[in-house]
């Protein structure tokens, strides 16, 4: 019997299974999708070769890419951006940090404490989670971002609205900042030179500015895998993981599985208690049972419900997969007289704060990364027909997506492009939801998701934080110096997806108590987006989720196991450690 | 070139579209279910697995799986990838809205394009030719005399009437086609995303490019690379907060 199986080796598993496993347990990670143990040669720059949704090498689909991706049921027009394999979504995400906003946790105070999610407060303490923020800050590790030409633009637009400069970590105002990324910051050549001669490790360490965040980040190339730029979990806590015997003291290397889909926990008669897991390996189709001591669920805030459901696990508030957040995304997009930089650099290092109503930051993009941007839209074809959609263009020059001659001219030069993504303070309802799919049949893993959004029939306050938001970017791309803004009025785009087995403090409307272990299922725990409480206030999620899997680590430590809490009495080792790379390299991880 | 309306009339008003001499029980005649399932082809269930790309997955590359007139199939895709990023080829001429440089059908992405449909879902064969179906049964209902030397009925439209094709399906104005309404959503994303990759040049077999995509050169993309000159320092030289 292990001590604890971690299902998910996305964004929260690692990070659970890197803190157990440096406390001595036995950890089998198990993950549904490829390894990609080796990016240099596995990965290209190629957008298509990447993220095409149906092939590319960071699908959600198994680990052998000539077999199709797996299915959801989407019975909107959206996206879901999520990625199986080691790493997960963090492989392609752009590894922004923030801490949330405090506001959204029990223990606020300010001012303006009703403009938030009030009904559904995370049941602890913003200042409870700090020690885990900076654990995670220091382990990962997350740095003030650089510039680039597209975040001087966005600069001297927040500049132009005349927001003031946010210095600290925590956010206090509405305020505008370089990003807190988890992103090696440059050093050497890296940021200098275009010449690939002049870009290997060591000469060049840190984010070589290469603008291919999306598609993996490999670079510098010929660095050990713990010092590639981006901290991707694949970077950083996986590593840390596998090698936790010889950086930590009484440490004990995880195994990890890949090619490992779960397709039950087992729990005993009573579903009271969790016992087991049983995964199908993709590449035979042969299934197998290990038990544990503790289970923790790490797959996703749609495939953690889907697993729970498919699992026969009780359900009695009927929450499971409920209260689905996503920050109600939106895109605005600014044409510059002048160049942006937008292909260039960190995928976003620029951010602007709005309290109470959510967050805007910079997003550059390749090509087809912006065209699809420009052409997916909820609001019908701009100058043509809206669906019915009476968004405000709020000073825009068009709503609704491009297609034909004004794609073509937008798109002309995607380096005098500046997007702003809009990222709402969106509120939990439970209308929008994961379910199982009745309508779609069933992969080789039983029943597939369902992800339900009323896109028209969100609360008044996500809309109005919406709409507010959109006017910020708007005006902020012309203090920049657009000469012409598209609000392109985004559809569910799921690229932050949260609070669908949330905690909380009614046994009413969570799934998971304040310790996010199951409150029907005991010794079960969840570690990813799905366990968080709210739309964190409209922040990136991944920091968040992190320091919440941090804590539920120590939690599973001292309730399961006897042991004492670390956070608070011990130094973090940092996954640059050069203890860390030693370890890394003696184990030949890429 | 400026968008030219080619045929009778048909208005879009909030997503609703309407043809002149039509009453507004005419959307029966504009498109029974009858008639529509026996240009698409489809099944109640087929419906559903339209409804997001994500649902639409798949593998491999190109590979000639529709195997029921490819002529047609491929007819509508490029009258699509005209529509989405027009050029200067004949499909984009003849909508009424060409630019001098070249446009996606010449991106050399319509066989792509083509197997990413076939392929998209897992259980269900020739996607493309169903898609092709449900464009060109919507086609036939916004302009029933559309003509021109293609023989898809998509093809056959002018801009503004393909514009149309997508207002109707997106609108949801007839019960039968409201689950088609995601699908034209995400279609053109679909589309540019394809047009401006590197897919048209991409050998799938070595992953390098066998020339310069297209999409590159109308976006004025320097191309991939592993690393740039691009760093500027730190935003009023701070490196670190706390």
């Amino acid at each position: 019997m292990r001590d604890v199986i971690v299902i998910g080796a996305g964004g929260g598993g690692p990070v659970v299974a890197k803190e157990l496993a440096a406390r001595g347990l036995d950890v089998l990670l198990l993950e549904a999708g490829a390894r990609h143990a080796d990016p240099e040669h596995e990965w290209t720059h190629f957008t298509n070769d990447a993220n095409h949704p149906f092939t590319g090498y960071f699908r959600f689909g198994p680990a052998d890419r000539s077999r199709p991706a797996w299915p959801r049921d989407l019975p909107q027009n959206s996206a879901i951006s999520q990625s199986s394999g080691v790493g997960g979504s963090t492989q392609h995400y752009y590894a922004n940090s923030p801490r949330a906003m405090p506001g959204a946790f029990l223990d606020y105070a300010g001012e303006d404490r009703d403009a938030y999610d009030t009904d559904y407060l995370f049941p602890l303490g913003y200042r409870d989670l700090v020690p885990y923020y900076e654990w995670v800050e220091h382990t990962l590790p997350v740095q003030t971002a650089p510039m680039g030409t597209k975040e001087e633009v966005f600069y001297r637009g927040a500049e132009g609205l005349g927001l003031p400069v946010q210095t600290t970590k925590d956010i206090t105002r509405a305020a505008f900042r370089p990003q807190e990324n988890a992103i090696l910051q440059p050093s050497g050549t890296a940021g200098q030179t275009n010449d690939p001669h002049e870009l290997a490790f060591p000469q060049a360490q840190g984010c070589t500015f290469c603008g291919h965040c999306l598609q993996g980040c490999f670079e510098p190339l010929g660095a050990p895998r713990n010092l590639k730029a981006k901290r991707s979990t694949d970077n950083s806590y996986v590593p840390m993981a596998l090698t936790a015997h010889l950086w930590a003291r009484g440490g004990k290397a995880v195994d990890l599985i890949t090619d490992a889909f779960v397709v039950s926990i087992n729990t005993d008669g009573a579903q009271s208690t969790a016992r087991s897991v049983t995964w199908r390996i993709g590449a035979t189709g042969a299934e197998v049972t290990e038990e544990a001591q503790v289970i923790v669920m790490a797959c996703g805030a749609i495939e953690t419900p889907r697993l729970w459901l498919t699992s026969d696990l009780p359900n009695p508030n009927g929450w499971v997969g409920c209260g689905l957040t996503d920050h109600h995304f939106d895109t605005i997009i600014g044409v510059m007289p002048f160049d942006t930089g937008s292909s260039k650099g960190p995928g976003s290092a620029a951010r602007a704060d709005f309290p109470g109503y959510g967050m805007l930051e910079n997003t550059g993009a390749t090509p087809a990364g912006q065209a699809s941007v420009f052409t997916f839209s909820d609001a019908g074809i701009a100058g043509f027909y809206n669906n019915g959609l009476s968004g405000d263009a709020h000073g825009a020059d068009s709503v609704g997506r491009l297609v034909g001659a004004e794609l073509k001219s937008a798109m002309s030069d995607v380096d005098r492009l500046l997007s702003i993504a809009v990222l709402t303070d969106d509120d939990v309802e439970q209308q929008n939801r994961v379910t199982l799919s009745t309508t779609l049949p069933p992969d080789e893993h039983g029943p597939i998701s369902r992800v339900e959004i009323h896109q028209r029939n969100r609360s008044d306050r996500t809309k109005r934080n919406r709409e507010y938001l959109v006017e910020q970017a708007v005006r902020l791309l012309r203090a920049a110096g657009a000469s012409k803004v598209y609000r392109i009025n985004t559809p569910p785009w799921l690229y932050h997806i949260h609070s669908t087995m949330r905690m909380g403090l009614s046994k009413n409307d969570s799934v998971l108590d304040k310790n996010a272990e199951a409150r029907w299922v005991k010794r079960l725990f969840i570690a990813d987006n799905s366990a968080l409480a709210n739309a964190i206030g409209g922040p990136n999620p991944t920091l968040t989720t992190q320091a919440l899997a941090t804590r539920t680590a120590e939690k599973i430590f001292q309730r399961y196991f006897g042991g004492d809490p670390w956070v608070d009495e011990e130094a973090p080792v940092s996954s640059i450690d050069p203890a860390v790379t030693q370890a890394v390299m003696s184990r030949r991880l890429a | 070139m400026v968008p030219q309306e080619r045929s009778r009339k048909v208005s879009v008003q909030a997503g609703r579209v309407t043809q002149e001499r039509e009453s507004p029980e005419g959307h029966t005649r504009l498109m029974t279910r009858r008639r529509f399932l026996r240009h698409a082809g489809l099944t109640a269930a087929a419906m559903a697995l339209l409804q997001a790309p994500q649902v639409l997955s798949g593998r491999g590359w190109i590979q000639p799986v529709y195997a029921a007139k490819p002529d047609l199939v491929h007819d509508t895709f490029n009258g699509l990838l005209a529509f989405v990023v027009p050029g200067s080829d004949t499909y984009s001429k003849h909508q009424g809205v060409s630019t001098a440089e070249p446009g996606g059908v010449d991106a050399g992405i319509t066989d792509v394009l083509i197997a990413s449909m076939d392929q998209a879902v897992p259980f269900r064969s020739n996607f493309s030719v169903e898609l092709a179906g449900i464009l060109n049964g919507v086609a036939e209902a916004v302009n029933t005399s559309a003509s021109g030397p293609f023989s898809a009925p998509f093809a056959k439209l002018s801009f503004p009437e393909k514009v149309k094709v997508f207002a109707f399906l997106e609108g949801g104005v007839v019960p039968e086609l409201r689950p088609f309404a995601p699908l034209a959503g995400v279609l053109p994303q679909f589309v540019a995303f394809l047009v401006y990759s590197e897919a048209g040049v991409f050998d799938p077999v070595t992953r390098t490019l066998t020339g310069t995509p297209l999409g590159w050169k109308l976006s004025n993309y320097e191309g991939v690379a592993d690393g740039r000159d691009e760093f500027k320092g730190y935003y009023q030289d701070r490196r670190k907060v706390t």
